[in-house]
């Protein structure tokens, strides 16, 4: 390996991250929550920590969340979702 | 050997040609020079930003596009090109695969990128991971850690080329004349650079966990023979005993940081229908190394190549 490369190696296990910031999703199935994060994610319990209980109903028996942006917080690269809110339209 | 910007044959025109790839990067990068001239009646093509670059010898070994153009010298314009492995980190894309073997994944995210495809390893590791915004080449470097072993990608003018480091094997040769009969190049190498040091090297490894009751040691291993020499080296790696055995991790950690760092490199020449690559294997001596980066340049007609290798 030569110098400019070792260089080039150095600067890129460096290089900024990407600013954290949280994801916003469409609850689509409950109460086996399932949330569709745009594009082709969907996550499932497996991939979410919940804060929050969001599995209240309304009068009629209906899930109130049901079709609600969801806001979470990725973790562990990525793979692991922190539940922590539901928009209030 | 032929050289070809947009179809147009500029063989005659262009000089100073070079080229260089190496198993960390991307892309291989062309560098060459197109003589211009401001005489009437004279037309001399010039590539353009985006031109697509062909190189032949017996065979394409070469399809890139011009990325950089230097045009301000009176006689000649300078060009830079880097074939399509150059756009793997340029563009990004949010992927889920659930369970998908290794192969099949690779394969979606190229066929959404339009990549073509030379060759795959067979690769039946199932993949199950969400990719947020990452560019192409982090999704199939990724999905190749998890295959495990050592695997490269590069791009041949067919398009992307995935195998196990030890699959190629390179083996460079030339004639003195038209002719002789053809010689092993590293045979006559020359320029030679070697050298080896334990700067790196570590012969000690303790694994601890880091939780609620503090850092216990969970396991270590050392290799008594390396302390005896160079005296003690020691690492310590923080391990999680849910994921991996810490036995097995030290084992295999110590077995990567012991080893002794060598840097090989020399020049050869090589005849023009033949082509080594970085990733490719090459035997020296009865030795194995795998070539870590190749600098090619043609030189008042002749074909030179130097190669840094790394033990295997």
């Amino acid at each position: 390996m030569n110098g400019i490369e070792e260089l080039a190696k150095l600067l890129k296990e460096r290089e900024n991250k990407q600013g954290y910031s949280p994801v916003f999703g469409t609850i689509i199935d409950l109460p086996g929550l399932q949330i569709h994060l745009g594009g082709k994610v969907i996550l499932t319990e497996e991939h979410i920590v919940r804060c929050v209980s969001i599995d209240g109903r309304d009068e009629d028996g209906e899930y109130e969340n049901l079709g609600k942006e969801a806001v979470l917080l990725p973790f562990a690269d990525d793979q692991k979702f922190i539940l922590i809110g539901v928009i209030i339209n | 050997m032929k050289l070809y910007a947009d179809d147009m044959d500029i063989t005659n025109a262009a000089g100073g040609l070079s080229w260089q790839n190496t198993i960390s990067e991307l892309a291989t990068t062309m560098s060459f020079e197109v003589a211009k001239t401001d005489a009437k009646y004279m037309n001399i093509y010039q590539p353009d930003l985006g031109s697509i670059i062909r190189l032949y010898t017996n065979e394409e070994v070469f399809r890139g596009i011009v990325i950089t153009m230097d045009d301000g010298a009176k006689n000649s314009n300078k060009y830079t090109a880097v074939d399509f492995g150059w756009y793997l980190n340029k563009s990004k894309e949010t992927y889920q695969f659930n369970r998908m073997p290794a192969k099949k994944v690779i394969e979606t995210v190229c066929a959404d990128f339009d990549i073509g495809i030379d060759s795959i390893s067979e690769l039946i590791v199932e993949i199950t991971k969400i990719y947020l915004d990452k560019t192409i080449s982090e999704i199939i470097s990724d999905v190749l850690t998890q295959c495990g072993g050592w695997y490269n990608f590069d791009m041949t003018p067919k398009g992307i080329r995935i195998y196990r480091i030890g699959d190629i094997y390179a083996y460079p040769e030339f004639r003195i004349f038209p002719n002789t009969r053809l010689i092993y190049s590293p045979g006559a190498r020359g320029n030679v650079s070697h050298s080896i040091s334990i700067e790196d090297t570590k012969n000690s490894v303790k694994a601890i966990s880091g939780n609620e009751d503090g850092f216990s040691v969970l396991a270590s291993a050392k290799d008594d023979a390396l302390i005896g020499r160079y005296g003690l080296l020691q690492e310590v790696v923080s391990i999680d005993p849910e994921k991996e055995d810490p036995g097995a991790a030290t084992q295999a950690k110590l077995l990567e940081l012991s080893k002794i760092k060598e840097q090989f490199s020399f020049e050869i020449i090589e005849s023009e229908d033949s082509y080594t690559r970085a990733g490719a294997v090459i035997t020296i001596d009865g030795a194995d190394f795998v070539i870590e980066g190749t600098q090619h340049s043609i030189v008042n007609g002749i074909y030179k190549v130097k190669l840094d290798l790394k033990r295997l």
